[in-house]
């Protein structure tokens, strides 16, 4: 995981440093556990409800 | 000169100051006597700024002695977190890459606070970007919470609530993400009030995660939290996410009778894996509460079982999107802690946050729901008591636990749903204190202020401050 990690931010340009990887891949595996509390069934009804200002903001 | 007047709240000066019974330079000059006493010790200052302070007290008492008042905050000093910017002025958000910084405007706070004759002495240090939660500045020193120095002051606004705590500023301002007004307000026994999203304009203020971020005040009392809520609260067309709702008289309203009030527990989430002192404290709040009259009613809120996941997924990858450039380019020039942070957010997917913010939908509907139960709902701010500076994981009952994970818990869904939150102290214990939270209906501060009002009567600290004397 530590890899596929490595090569996916040097793809965007940004330099791991050789400590960060380890920890990384665990802080990844942390956030995995995490998707698995996401039931998405349980999503579908709600909209994201990002709003955005047609016409931009109120002068 | 008499530094004990730099101990008192806005309330108690401001009718001082109005009645020219102390002067905003005697007041400015205890200010500043104490940030010579404790400072060097604290580190709560990015920079002090002696000189145009005493200038601006000179100008507040001029205009003051020729009956030119301008109100609770005419002649009150004031120093803010280094992420808001003032026109001219440097402005670091604790970083190394803005060090050179000069903002070319005010932030609206700012020029709220202006506006009013608010006497500005300096900027306080912060975590780096306001992208954490311990103030452990790698750029700036370490800040240490004035209760007990070897102990963080929380973050990232840990330079406000120190500052406040030690008496180096009469109140300040920060910024909350994940829980950054209420985190150093708990850890460090002062008043944090985190307002309704939307409720106080960020304009000028460096974004951490757009729809997360918050301004709100730090403050010794609730009346000065109300106060300058309802100073710098209001619609500003120069935030896009601001809303245009009424504000109220705060402290004005002020009422601390809870006859007859509903307070929501939500236990499984709140309650669950806390410090048993600091559930020992939050629990004798209630009971208090009960006693005057106030009752307790549980609540469920399931998705809160999913709030560290959108917390986590949204504000990394806001971040990561406001410091991309600056990690491709010059990632040395953060702090490791960050830049890791930053790393991790440029590994979220766009799936992650897209179910984060259906996440957020569902927990406004919950919390909605629960709203038309209850009143306010309460918690401990915090599960933990202050940790020592350094450490990366917190003991919680003998359980060795991610201080990340954990020090935003019970702060982060206030973000999440963008609710008003504040944090009082409720006690002390083991020489540190003790924070509660009280959550409201949106754009309702004046029921969490009225809960804290309540509280705060009930002088659950005993008097119990920082102790000051053996900080030199």
């Amino acid at each position: 995981m530590a890899q596929g990690i490595h090569r996916i931010l040097e793809e965007r340009g940004i330099q791991v440093p050789e400590a960060h990887q380890e920890m990384l891949a665990q802080q990844m595996e942390a956030v995995q556990q995490l998707r698995n509390t996401v039931d998405n069934s349980q999503l579908k009804d709600f909209d994201m409800a990002l709003t955005h200002v047609p016409g931009g903001e109120r002068p | 000169m008499n530094r004990e007047l730099a101990a008192q709240s806005i309330g108690e000066l401001a009718p001082k100051l109005r009645d020219k019974q102390v002067s905003p330079v005697e007041l400015t000059q205890a200010v500043l006597a104490n940030i010579d006493a404790y400072n060097g010790e604290i580190n709560a200052f990015i920079r002090v700024q002696k000189e145009q302070a005493l200038e601006s007290a000179r100008q507040a008492e001029q205009e003051i002695q020729s009956g030119n008042y301008r109100g609770f905050l005419h002649g009150i000093p004031m120093a803010l977190k280094d992420i808001l910017y003032f026109k001219d002025e440097p402005a670091t958000m604790g970083s190394k890459i803005h060090e050179e910084f000069i903002a070319d405007f005010d932030a609206t706070v700012v020029s709220k606070l202006k506006l009013s004759g608010v006497t500005f002495h300096g900027k306080l240090n912060m975590h780096e970007y306001a992208w954490g939660a311990t103030t452990t500045n790698p750029h700036y020193g370490a800040c240490k919470n004035p209760w007990d120095l070897s102990k963080i002051p929380g973050g990232s606004s840990g330079g406000s609530g120190a500052a406040v705590a030690a008496n180096m500023t009469i109140a300040s301002l920060g910024t909350d993400t994940g829980g950054s007004i209420r985190i150093p307000a708990s850890s460090c026994g002062i008043i944090g009030l985190k307002p309704t999203h939307g409720r106080i304009s960020k304009y000028g203020c460096f974004p951490l995660s757009w729809s997360l971020d918050h301004i709100g005040p730090m403050t010794k009392t609730v009346f000065d939290a109300a106060l300058l809520l309802e100073v710098l609260g209001g619609y500003d067309p120069k935030d896009p996410t601001s809303v245009d709702r009424p504000t109220q008289n705060y402290s004005g309203g002020l009422n601390e009778d809870v006859k007859g009030l509903v307070i929501g527990i939500e236990e499984s989430y709140f309650f669950k894996n806390v410090d048993t002192r600091v559930n020992e404290a939050v629990q004798n709040a209630l009971r208090q509460l009960e006693k005057l009259g106030a009752r307790i009613e549980p609540v469920r809120i399931p998705s809160l079982a999913q709030a560290e996941f959108a917390e986590l997924v949204t504000i990394t990858t806001e971040a990561s999107a406001i410091h991309h450039d600056n990690l491709v380019k010059q990632p040395e020039k953060f702090g490791e802690d960050v830049r890791f942070l930053l790393e991790v957010g440029e590994l979220m997917s766009g799936v992650d946050y897209v179910q984060s913010q259906q996440i957020r939908r569902k927990l406004d509907l919950e919390f909605a729901a629960a709203f038309e139960k209850v009143d306010v709902l309460i918690s401990p701010t915090l599960p933990f008591l202050s940790p020592p500076i350094g450490d990366s994981i917190v003991d919680i009952n003998g359980q060795a636990l991610s201080f990340l994970d954990e020090v935003i818990r019970f702060t982060g869904p206030g973000n999440l749903t963008g609710l008003p939150a504040l944090s009082i102290p409720c006690g002390v214990r083991d020489g540190m204190p003790v924070g509660l939270q009280i959550m409201g209906p949106a754009f309702q501060e004046e029921k969490v202020l009225n809960v804290a009002y309540a509280l705060e009567k009930l002088e659950l600290m005993k008097g119990q401050k920082a102790d000051l004397t053996v900080i030199r």
